[in-house]
């Protein structure tokens, strides 16, 4: 994905109406995914999607470059997120520590079928997810958005950073899996 | 090593590992198994990559379209910035409140002997014996007036006189 330019970050810093929105339709399929991941409902997501932005634009002023914006702007969600299901009754280490799953320890293979039709692939890929727990959705959701780093995952999550890759890990496994691709062919 | 450390190493560089995450592009140049590994691997991550990223719909869209950029606050300070602006405010402080005492002061000075004169004005007048002549006449008017009242009520209450009728 793209990173917006620190001109176009300093723009809607400013107020400038024209680089706001385009920061807004730069990001906004990504803050939707990552609230997608996070709430499973697409009207929640949506919900969240615009209580980001709305705070985003509140903060944007103590952004200070320190991180990748994206980074920062990941983090701002999730914590956004993470109190709106707070205020449901779950904490925050319901959904991104203690829930694990079981997964075959297994090489996870495709097959070439399985991305020639890319629309088919990521609609089984999406309902393979739904069935992941909240910490691994979120986890590879981050990965695979801009190649976040497992130490920037670490950051946006609040979460050690081993607990990120095993997440991620796992996360791989267990889709692959679901997805009827895992063959039970171990490393030599 | 083996093709379990390579791929665990390769799992662990995560993105920004390449061909050669960690220094085993040897391994993988003269293992056929792990490199088929790799390919499935990065097949794996296309196929996620390509689900992961979901589309806002675009009812979503237009409600985002319309969040203005009022909200939008210029950058905060820094630390250092932030002490030297309220060191800055102390000071303006500081400063206003000394320029409104001497403003008050001079006012005060100005005023307070016409002030003075007034009140000696007024207790000389009070002190006079004309006021106590006043006072006399006053009260007198006072008790004259109380007294009109009370004959005027004592007239209205009085009952009325019989008629001739009423004496048969």
């Amino acid at each position: 994905m793209a990173e917006p330019s620190p001109q176009l970050i300093e723009r809607a810093r400013a107020g400038d109406p024209a680089a706001w929105q385009q920061l807004i339709e730069e990001q906004q399929n990504y803050v939707y995914s990552v609230a997608f991941s996070l709430m499973r409902r697409p009207e929640d997501a949506a919900d969240l999607t615009q209580e980001a932005f709305l705070r985003l634009c509140q903060v944007i002023g103590s952004f200070r470059g320190e991180t990748r914006f994206t980074t920062w702007l990941y983090r701002l969600v999730v914590n956004l997120g993470l109190d709106v299901l707070r205020r449901r009754g779950r904490s925050k280490e319901a959904f991104l520590d203690d829930e694990t799953i079981d997964v075959p320890d297994v090489d996870p293979l495709i097959d070439p079928a399985l991305i020639a039709d890319r629309q088919e692939t990521a609609a089984r890929v999406r309902a393979a997810l739904n069935e992941l727990p909240t910490a691994y959705r979120l986890a590879l959701t981050l990965y695979y958005f801009q190649e976040l780093r497992y130490e920037e995952i670490a950051n946006v999550l609040n979460l050690p950073l081993n607990t990120v890759k095993a997440h991620i890990r796992r996360g791989r496994l267990a889709l692959a899996s679901r997805l009827g691709t895992s063959e039970a062919r171990k490393a030599p | 090593m083996t093709c379990a450390e390579f791929r665990q190493r390769w799992a662990d560089a995560g993105w920004g590992a390449s061909d050669d995450p960690t220094g085993s592009a040897t391994h993988l140049d003269n293992c056929p198994s792990c490199a088929a590994w790799v390919a499935r691997q990065r097949a794996l991550d296309d196929a996620l990559a390509t689900a992961l990223l979901i589309a806002a719909p675009a009812e979503l869209s237009v409600r985002l379209a319309r969040i203005p950029p009022a909200f939008a606050r210029p950058a905060t300070e820094s630390a250092s910035q932030r002490v030297l602006g309220f060191a800055f405010l102390v000071v303006v402080a500081l400063g206003a409140i000394g320029v409104s005492g001497a403003a008050l002061g001079f006012v005060l000075g100005l005023i307070w002997p016409a002030a003075a004169d007034a009140l000696q004005a007024i207790t000389l007048i009070l002190d006079s014996p004309l006021v106590g002549y006043y006072q006399n006449v006053a009260s007198t008017l006072l008790e004259a007036l109380a007294t009109l009242v009370l004959a005027a009520l004592v007239i209205l209450r009085m009952p009325p006189a019989p008629s001739p009728s009423e004496g048969r």
